[in-house]
């Protein structure tokens, strides 16, 4: 039997909207311009968004919902329900997705960035809007679950956040080679790397990693290594 | 204007068995007041029952009734039907004194008188069995698509949305045209 929600009174509809997940107010929102408005009026939720190639997640209540791309319009808005788990397939991906919900939900707290897997345009851009908007992001995730590195050749960060809590490529700062070997690796002009630790992947590939924590603003630099353009000389 | 008697049986106090006469604690009535919606009949129902309405709580003890001066005023709530008066009396009474359970097997489960429930429980200030309702109302699209979502919560599409828009505002610029006209015939 049919309700029709939208003429409930707006605190009754911020009553019912709390009490849905984040994939029901999703596809809420896709019904129409003014369901959409409703979700976004009906205030902030204290929900972190994560987001990474063409997926995106949120953890709610022990409850993790992941929200990934279509191949497919068939497959758009399929479900997939099994224990603390919901994933359903949209339309959109990447930066559309990740701002979607981010605007949608009122979402203050990104959780995680990630470029495992993504292509490092997306991350740029996502990352681009966040400062603009001077919003939080609680962690950079370079990926390395899949045994490679993303697809990036060099990654330069200036960040507050970088330090010696925090554990990047899995080390805890600061990040030293044992008998610290002098060793300069460059890429390109002013794109180098001196002291940098090496870090190897399952597929061969060599990305160098250097953390400075002192100075103004701590720096994190990663190159990963193409033998056609990238040298490396020992001091 | 006829009447139910609801929620009297549950009055009837329980004989004592094992505590001296001497030590009993003295018995206190219990008082009834009266409710009526938009068809007139009237429920009575127990002042224990009624704590859980915020609302009528509010209206017993801001107008200190006695008794008889309840039974000369149901409370009216002229905007609830009848039917849907009576569910929330119902449930009122059976979880007089309780604590509520944080899943109820007593919800009403008319589906179709949903929407109805809802808005008076939440006009009665009805804390706990408002979200009961709404937990139903929310499980009604679980696992559902957009496409399905429309049709359970009646949601126009944005094209019907704009067509209400626009029929809206000629509605109020007609409103406001007559509005002019009268004032205008009325400066003559």
């Amino acid at each position: 039997m049919p309700i029709a929600l939208l003429k409930f009174p707006t605190d009754l509809l911020r009553d019912v909207f709390k009490l849905c997940n984040p994939i029901e107010l999703y596809c809420l929102s896709k019904c129409s311009k003014r369901t959409q408005r409703s979700i976004k009026l009906s205030g902030t939720r204290n929900w972190k968004l994560f987001s990474g190639s063409n997926r995106a997640a949120m953890h709610v209540d022990d409850w993790m919902y992941s929200f990934y791309k279509a191949e497919k319009p068939e497959a758009h808005f399929k479900q997939v329900d099994s224990d603390k788990y919901v994933r359903i397939q949209c339309p959109e991906g990447d930066v559309d997705l990740f701002f979607i919900l981010l605007d949608t939900f009122g979402i203050r707290l990104v959780g995680m960035l990630s470029i495992d897997f993504c292509n490092f345009e997306s991350f740029s851009k996502i990352a681009n809007i966040l400062i603009e908007r001077n919003m939080e992001v609680e962690r950079f995730h370079i990926g390395c679950s899949t045994g490679t590195f993303p697809n990036l050749r060099w990654l330069q960060i200036y960040g507050k956040k970088i330090d010696n809590q925090s554990p990047i490529l899995d080390m805890i700062p600061p990040i030293q080679i044992v008998g610290n070997p002098r060793v300069e690796v460059t890429f390109g002009y002013r794109k180098d790397i001196v002291d940098g630790v090496p870090v190897s992947k399952d597929d061969g590939t060599v990305g160098w990693l250097k953390v400075e924590l002192g100075g103004r603003w701590p720096e994190l630099k990663f190159l990963v290594v193409n033998p056609d353009d990238t040298v490396i000389t020992p001091r | 204007m006829s009447s139910t008697e609801q929620g009297t049986s549950s009055a009837a106090p329980a004989e004592p068995t094992t505590a001296p006469e001497s030590a009993a604690a003295p018995e206190v009535p219990e008082s009834f007041y009266y409710v009526h919606g938009k068809d007139k009949v009237v429920h009575k129902v127990s002042a224990g029952a009624l704590q859980h309405s915020a609302l009528i709580h509010g209206m017993i003890s801001n107008l200190g009734y006695t008794e008889e001066q309840a039974k000369a005023n149901p409370f009216p709530f002229e905007n609830i039907d009848g039917d849907i008066l009576q569910m929330v009396v119902d449930w009122c009474n059976q979880h007089k004194g309780k604590p509520t359970p944080p899943e109820d097997t007593n919800l009403p489960k008319q589906k179709e008188k949903l929407f109805d429930l809802v808005l008076a429980v939440n006009y009665l200030e009805i804390k706990e069995l408002l979200t009961y309702c709404c937990k139903q109302v929310a499980m009604m699209v679980k696992g559902k698509s957009p496409e399905e979502i429309r049709e359970i919560w009646m949601i126009p599409t944005d094209a019907e949305d704009e067509a209400a828009e626009k029929e809206a505002k000629k509605r109020a610029g007609k409103e406001a045209a007559g509005e002019t006209a009268a004032a205008a015939g009325d400066a003559k």
